[in-house]
């Protein structure tokens, strides 16, 4: 790490930290002027931007795909269009500017004020959406923004935002509303992360990377990792259900972090289960195949998964695994007796392998949900196939989850604006158990200020009880309620 | 109140608990339990076969504070490992999980 003497000679400063310095006071300045902008110019760039990451989609997604190794480039074009084209349509009549309304009742004005520059954290998985999602939500507030893209991804993640540069100038942005980090380490980030300027980091990726985050003292938005049990209830309509598992839990070879991760079921209706996977071409792994599989998914000293099989087919796992599943196989099924670190695999796992538990009743299956949950994925989603609405209910209050998905495939469900009208998100909100302020898919509005103007509106009751009787220790609570409620 | 029964050669005394168990129906369960833990705990038992409690909860539909207490006297007697709660409800097991005792309480 170089080391630059500032002329102060006070204290010495990493290279890193020095160019962090400058990347922020440039984006600090960027935030200035774009504190003047009217809901017409910010529109117009957000449209901008959005049309021109929408018609890059397939390029970005090729790279991606070639850069990475991960996933499936077709998949990852659809990912581009949600970060662009349904973001932008959630956003697109939003009002982020000035006055957002004006309540001449309560004598209360709520007006936006951005926050100031962001940092946005990007992960390996969706390098290129993730950087168009909160680009375009970063400016829709009017807020720069500063990009920090994944090792493994550097190239098209930074493409991305440099497209998106681009297309923002040339709507009349300011200069430097968005930047990229040239490099990424941990130094970098750590530098950016702890400077004063930022006025909050928006972070998806591992698990350290968020609590690194958490941890610097500036405000975050941090999302780790989900681990989404699926209910598969008696009454759901079975040949549907595992159609829905299959479609999500291979979209993009698993990449997405609310991807289905282990099924659950009654033991009395197992059986079809099980047959019913086979069917739409699932493998069962056998014991030794299951141990087989748990060594390359898992590594044994950090209990993580091993990042070698995340985003990678079914063919690929089981040729590193040394098994062979039928040709074909999209998914391989883990039957496990329980849930913990004795229990690799009932942990997340970006690929396309599924645990699966057979439980006597339903209770001991949604007990096996709650400890699937709050084993590693607490706050995150959860999915369940039903179509009994007691039973959807029940499942709904037992889950620790920003999203429960009811007959959807969690993938694309969880982001929003496909299969339900959650707002279109690459950044899914997942509420204290996820250290999170909220549980919503985060979007432009979560990254404004909102100010409230209060005109003096008198509380008749207030005025008309006199004050005079709370020093009366006699006065009790029935005695003022009643008097301070009196409507006469 | 409740039923408690004894298995010798487990040496493991099992409660079964029904309905709501607020703070009214635990504060005088409370003692009745410890008499009976103490009584058993002072039993001639293999020093290899400690005493082991049981809780049984299943047609418990909730927990008070006052229950939990009856659980943490009862562990401080018989240490962790050996208060075991079984039978709980998804709902109860959830408000156990939530309340960081799962492992203490050792829930099956």
């Amino acid at each position: 790490m170089n080391k630059i003497n500032e002329s102060s000679a006070e204290s010495i400063l990493t290279r890193e930290q020095m160019l962090a310095k400058d990347i922020i006071s440039k984006s600090t300045v960027a935030a200035g002027l774009f504190n003047q902008y009217t809901q017409e110019q910010t529109d117009r760039i957000v449209e901008n931007v959005a049309r021109v990451g929408f018609n890059n989609r397939v390029r970005l997604a090729r790279m991606a795909r070639e850069e990475t190794g991960l996933g499936v480039w077709e998949h990852k074009v659809l990912k581009n269009v949600l970060a662009t084209q349904l973001v932008f349509d959630n956003i697109k009549n939003e009002k982020t500017v000035g006055i957002l309304s004006r309540d001449e009742q309560s004598g209360i004005t709520e007006i936006a004020q951005p926050l100031g520059p962001i940092f946005a954290i990007i992960p390996m998985t969706n390098p290129t959406s993730t950087v168009m999602f909160k680009i375009l939500i970063a400016l829709k507030s009017r807020n720069p923004i500063i990009i920090s893209p994944p090792r493994k991804a550097m190239k098209c993640s930074i493409e991305a935002a440099r497209l998106c540069y681009e297309a923002a100038l040339e709507a009349d942005a300011p200069e430097d509303c968005i930047q990229w980090l040239p490099e990424s380490s941990r130094e970098w980030t750590h530098a950016i992360m702890t400077q004063p300027g930022i006025a909050l980091i928006l972070a998806t990726g591992g698990t350290g990377m968020v609590k690194a985050a958490y941890s610097s003292g500036t405000p975050a938005i941090g999302v780790g990792p989900g681990n989404v049990p699926v209910f598969i209830d008696k009454s759901a309509d079975l040949s549907f259900a595992v159609s829905s598992v299959i479609s999500s839990k291979t979209f993009d070879n698993g990449t997405v972090c609310a991807s289905e991760q282990a099924i659950v079921v009654e033991q009395a209706f197992a059986s079809m289960v099980r047959d019913e996977f086979i069917r739409q071409k699932c493998y069962f792994l056998n014991a030794d195949e299951n141990r087989k599989i748990q060594a390359v998914a898992v590594d044994s000293e950090s209990g993580g998964m091993n990042p070698a099989i995340v985003g990678q087919p079914v063919d690929v796992i089981a040729k590193m695994a040394g098994i062979n599943p039928p040709e074909g196989t999209k998914i391989l099924l883990a039957e496990l007796e329980g849930v913990g670190k004795d229990y690799p695999l009932s942990g997340e796992v970006l690929a396309p392998i599924l645990a699966f538990y057979s439980c006597p009743n339903l209770d001991e299956a949604l007990k096996t949900c709650i400890d699937l949950n709050y084993f590693a994925g607490v706050g995150h989603t959860a999915s369940i196939y039903a179509n009994d609405e007691k039973v959807v209910e029940t499942f709904g209050s037992l889950m620790n989850a920003g999203r429960v998905l009811v007959n959807t495939p969690s993938s694309q469900g969880a982001v929003g604006g496909i299969f339900n009208t959650l707002l279109t998100s690459f950044t899914l909100g997942c509420g204290a158990g996820g250290k999170n302020i909220t549980t919503e898919n985060i979007s432009a509005k979560h990254l404004l200020n909102i100010k409230r103007v209060c005109r003096r509106r008198v509380n008749e009751r207030w005025h008309r009880f006199d004050p005079a009787k709370y020093l009366d220790e006699k006065l009790e609570w029935n005695t003022a309620m009643s008097e301070f409620n009196k409507n006469y | 109140m409740f039923e408690s029964k004894y298995d010798q050669d487990a040496n493991t005394l099992t409660f079964i608990f029904s309905g709501h168990m607020d703070s009214a129906r635990c504060m005088p369960m409370a003692q009745v339990v410890e008499s009976k833990v103490v009584e058993h705990a002072g039993n001639s038992a293999p020093i290899n076969k400690p005493l082991k409690v049981a809780f049984d909860l299943k047609g418990v539909d909730f927990i008070s504070s006052a229950f939990i207490r009856i659980c943490m006297m009862v562990l401080a007697k018989v240490k962790t490992g050996n208060l075991i709660v079984q039978n709980a409800g998804p709902f109860i097991k959830k408000t156990i999980k939530i309340s960081g005792l799962e492992n203490q309480l050792m829930v099956l």
